[in-house]
């Protein structure tokens, strides 16, 4: 069939699973009070706008429960999420403005929690029994087990308070206020890249400084997922019939290791990274607020402490759409190296 | 047949069942890691059952509810480990000794029933997918899959709100998107046994679709369900934690881990004499979440290795 | 006089496994000549396929070779295999001793396509020569078209690096590089056509499509000519088949063995045949050698094996054939496991003839008549 078919077929498919996680956000949305529901349609500070009643009327809140869907399905469509009233900004301004922060975490803790994985579980599986397995096995699992807001504040009291060496926060002060000075543009919103391009070495390297403990944090904690399920899948396909023959064939075991088995165990680990995915997520919320990083996390943990029903909500949807994307990019990846799926 | 004979039968057939949970349990003891989750285990049970002896509640404060934690006065700055309070107290006063000992019994507690919750519902759900295919299974899947499809977490916190904080929201969230990763599982294990023939024979013989599914198919499929559930329960309280710990879980002051630990989020700067000071407010609860969650984990990978065919005679 | 090609004395295998100590190899003596097909039958679990990855020197762990000699003639002299170096071995993989498995299915690779493993082969072993070739192919280019002139002269200088020094780490560097590692692609299709070339001569239909193929959508005949190409691609002295038609349909099953005897004549190879089916050894094979729990019990031409069966085993097998108007005759008794063998001889339980010093002195194997090998007490001097 073919990988572009396979893709086309996927994106087919988002639409249906989209549909049916808006359900079910709608159906949590009924557990709340009409007070708290209206606040999700108004898209502005709601002492600016009239009586009660009238915004009820405006929003079909009295009529059948599918007219209420459809009207917040397009306000949703629109791009308005609601009110938050923890920072006073619509809530689909504060998903955007965020964005790069959340990003930049993102992007220094994906490749490293993936790759690094990917090396300490096939080196765990080659190795298997011997020094390094059980180093490796006992680091992810007390990386699993530990609660990230512990792990984190730990870090922080550790390196920060008492050691100094790295900071909390999301840049110093002195490179906060030229960031958000005329001198600097900003291209992307992410520093460290912002920093290059503006040729602020200095800026980056702040960035940088802020963004250790963070990603250490997320990193020892999601890793584990990634270094076990690879090592099993990689001990699973030693032991297929493949192996042999690419031994009869007079392949170094270095070959045998990375082209043959490796390939083939990555399988497993491509279709869990919808569940790292997740993971980050939830990581993000905690060790956002933990470090005091103004993204998207934060203001998420925020609204879950200060019950802003609408930010909330808001979050809970860009996540569910986050996901069913990383999701998508999964199966991909998924068909991408294994050309039985490709039939479907 | 008499007695003896079908005693005897029945232990042939046991044989190669026997032989392999010996096995298993010679590789459970040799394996260091999972002596040390089975203790780990044993120990926290212990405390668990011997909170109202190592901590005897009846404290004035407390207005009759052994899991409120004691306090002697509303000061703000914890004070240090002494006699009357062996690990210091935390914000507001509040006893971390009895919070962390009766915090054992609420861990337990949030693991067993969430646990037991979630094992219930994907139980049916995933029974009745299995059972009857076809367009039920269909739909029950897609509903699966959709739960399945959010950020687990996330979709409990908002849960949380809609119900309104509380340790009963928190459990009920949970149970509630935890179910998802389970259904298939036992779906799947249905499907297998379904097709098994002393399932065609009851049938056959005229048993109602209930009778069969409860009689015959749900006990030859309940046990990797009830393994796996089991050993999760250090996710679990872990996921309760994070959610206590960002307020969403019980009243302040409630003997809970994970609240402990938000009760030390303003002191972990210390004083600029000695930066360490408060280390007992986040440590101590941190270390009790912390060693009991590595408990379950490592007894669940012990398990899993056991368990798995392709890595067992190595 | 064709010369001794594989030789195997007193090979001694054991599995360090959690129930015990598994002898599976104890006593193993094989001689095979040049341009010879020497059928290896025995039960399933007798020790065959042990015996094949033996002479491969690839026995998984928990797996150890502990005795033996395995003597291989190449162009440079009698080696004993169990003695070299890696380095030594992986060349003679694939180019000198080739295999071929039961389960052509699992025996590829999933995620590569039928060209790129079979390529593999020769890129491992031919690498000078398609170097050269792909050389020649860019000069030809280059004398046609001038305007282009200094990426022929790179990839050129590539190459020719390439020939020198296999090794070298700049052209491990440039090969990960995205687009400048393009150059490769001289380099694939050369090996493709080799490929082609190959695959047609297991006479296989469209072969350039074929090649282009997932092992999961070739039939098991198809499959198992792949497996065969692959092992026959580098022109190898030996070919080691285990059992390599015992999962496929009958009729294609064979077609694979035709298929094999004519490559026989054409590649000139020897062919070490491993089976359990003596049908099949009485058509392919020239010799047999018979095996029993672990040892070779006996050794002969095929013709010998059938009308002169030594060996009391070798004589309950040839009985125990089903023939029409023929009773229904089966050895008795059991294989014996292998965690703790028999002593003696391995075949003393089952055998009519057991003496004492069959239960007590393990037999040795000798030749009892012109080319004709035996493991028995009955037939050592004496008796």
């Amino acid at each position: 069939m073919g990988l572009r078919a396979f893709i086309i077929r996927r994106l087919l498919l988002l639409i249906p699973t989209l549909i049916g996680v808006t359900l079910l956000i709608f159906a949590v949305i009924q557990f709340f009070s009409p007070m708290q529901r209206v606040a999700l349609f108004v898209g502005q500070s709601p002492k600016e706008l009239g009586s009660f009643e009238l915004l009820i009327q405006k929003y079909h809140l009295n009529e059948p429960i599918y007219i209420q869907y459809v009207t917040w399905i397009t306000e949703v469509l629109k791009g308005n999420l609601g009110w938050s009233k923890s920072i006073n900004r619509p809530v689909t301004q504060i998903i955007v403005e965020r964005a790069p922060t959340t990003a930049e975490i993102t992007i220094f803790s994906a490749p490293v929690i993936i790759l690094l994985g990917i090396w300490l579980g096939v080196k765990s599986a080659v190795h298997r029994d011997k020094m390094f397995d059980h180093l490796s096995r006992v680091v992810a699992i007390i990386g699993w087990s530990l609660p990230t807001f512990w792990f984190g504040i730990i870090l922080i009291s550790i390196f920060h308070v008492g050691l100094g060496w790295f900071p909390t926060g999301r840049l110093g002060e002195a490179a906060n206020s030229f960031v958000h000075s005329d001198a600097f543009i900003r291209y992307t919103g992410l520093n460290t890249i912002d920093g290059l391009l503006n040729g602020q070495i200095w800026i980056t390297l702040d960035a940088l400084r802020h963004l250790v403990l963070p990603v250490v944090t997320l990193t020892v904690v999601i890793i584990a997922l990634i270094i076990r399920v690879m090592r099993s899948s990689m001990l699973e396909a030693l032991n297929k019939g493949y192996i042999v023959t690419a031994r009869a064939k007079g392949l170094t075991q270095n070959e045998v290791i990375n082209k043959h088995a490796r390939r083939n165990a990555l399988i497993p680990v491509v279709t869990v990274s919808g569940m790292l995915a997740a993971g980050m997520l939830t990581g993000l919320v905690i060790t956002e607020y933990i470090f005091n990083i103004p993204g998207i996390g934060m203001w998420a943990a925020n609204a879950a402490i200060a019950i802003d029903v609408p930010a909330v909500l808001g979050f809970t949807i860009f996540s569910a759409v986050i996901f069913v994307v990383a999701n998508l990019i999964v199966d991909v990846l998924y068909a991408y190296i294994d050309p039985r799926i490709r039939l479907g | 047949m008499s007695h003896k004979s079908r005693f005897a039968e029945f232990r042939a057939g046991m044989g190669p069942l026997i032989k392999e949970l010996k096995f298993s349990f010679s590789r459970i003891k040799k394996s260091p890691l999972s002596i040390m989750g089975i203790s780990i285990l044993v120990f926290f049970s212990a405390v668990a059952l011997l909170a109202p002896v190592l901590a005897p509640p009846g404290h004035p404060s407390q207005a009759g509810d052994p899991y409120m934690i004691p306090r002697d006065s509303y000061v703000s700055e914890p004070q240090q480990p002494s006699a009357a309070h062996p690990f210091g107290t935390a914000e507001g006063q509040w006893d971390i000794y009895y919070g962390v000992i009766w915090g054992t019994q609420t861990a337990f507690r949030i693991g067993i029933i969430v646990v037991a919750g979630i094992l219930a519902i994907s139980l049916v759900i995933g029974t009745i997918a299995g059972f009857y295919g076809g367009i039920i299974d269909e739909l029950l899947m897609r509903f699966t899959d959709i739960i399945w499809a959010f950020p687990g977490l996330i979709l409990a916190m908002a849960l949380v709100i809609a119900l309104g904080a509380s340790l009963d929201s928190v459990m009920l969230a949970l149970i509630l998107v935890g179910w998802s990763s389970y259904a298939r599982v036992v779906r799947a294990e249905i499907l297998r046994v379904k097709q098994e023939d002393y399932v065609e024979a009851a049938k056959a013989v005229g048993c109602s679709d209930l009778r069969v599914m409860v009689k015959h198919v749900l006990p030859n499929s309940i046990y990797p369900v009830v393994i796996m559930a089991s050993l999760d329960i250090g996710a679990i309280v872990l996921s309760a934690a994070a959610l206590s710990f960002l307020g969403l879980g019980a009243d302040p002051g409630y003997a809970d881990w994970g609240q402990l630990i938000s009760f030390s989020r303003n002191w972990i700067m210390g004083r600029p004499e000695n930066r360490f000071m408060y280390w007992f407010v986040y440590w101590i609860p941190g270390l009790f979440i912390f060693t009991f969650v590595l408990g379950w984990n490592l007894l669940g990978d012990a398990f899993r290795d056991i368990m798995d065919p392709t890595l067992r005679r190595r | 006089m064709a010369k001794d090609l594989l030789e195997i004395e007193d090979l001694v295998v054991k599995f360090y496994t959690y129930e015990g100590v598994v002898e599976a190899i104890d006593g193993v003596n094989l001689k095979l000549k040049e341009g010879e097909t020497l059928g290896l039958v025995g039960e399933t679990g007798c020790g065959k396929s042990v015996t094949s990855l033996s002479v491969m020197v690839l026995i998984p762990s928990p797996g150890r070779i502990e005795d033996g000699k395995v003597f291989y003639k190449t162009s440079k002299g009698n080696f004993d295999l169990l003695k070299q170096e890696d380095a030594v071995l992986r060349g003679i993989r694939g180019e000198d001793i080739s295999m071929i498995f039961q389960d052509p299915r699992s025996a590829l690779n999933p995620v590569y396509t039928v060209a790129e493993q079979i390529g593999e082969v020769f890129m491992h072993h031919r690498r000078e020569e398609l170097c050269k070739r792909a050389l020649e192919g860019i000069e030809q280019e280059s004398s046609k078209r001038s305007a282009l002139g200094f990426i022929y002269k790179l990839e050129k200088k590539i190459y020719e690096r390439m020939l020198k020094n296999p090794n070298s780490l700049s052209i491990k560097m440039l090969s990960r590089i995205p687009i400048i590692n393009r150059y490769q692609n001289r380099l694939k299709n050369e090996v493709i056509k080799d490929v082609v070339k190959v695959l047609g001569v297991m006479k296989i239909p469209d072969p350039e499509r074929v090649a282009d193929m997932y092992p999961h959508e070739l039939s098991g005949g198809m499959a198992q000519r792949v497996v065969i190409a692959m092992a026959l691609g580098c022109n190898p002295g030996l070919l080691i088949a285990d059992e390599p038609t015992t999962n496929l349909d009958v009729t294609v099953q064979a077609q694979i063995l035709e298929l094999i005897r004519e490559l026989k004549g054409k590649f000139e190879s020897s062919v070490l045949y491993i089976t359990h089916d003596l049908g099949v050894v009485a058509e392919l094979c020239d010799r047999v050698a018979v095996m029993y729990a672990g040892c070779v019990c006996e050794l002969a031409d095929v013709t010998e094996i059938f009308k002169n069966p030594l060996h009391p085993y070798a004589q309950a097998l040839l009985e125990s054939i089903p023939r029409p108007g023929k009773e229904f005759k089966s050895i008795k008794g059991e294989v014996p496991a292998l965690i703790n063998p028999p002593a003696g001889c391995r075949f003393h339980p089952r055998c009519p003839n057991a003496t004492e010093l069959c239960v007590e002195q393990k037999p040795k194997f000798l030749e009892v008549e012109k080319d004709h090998f035996v493991m028995c007490h009955l037939y050592s001097t004496g008796s």
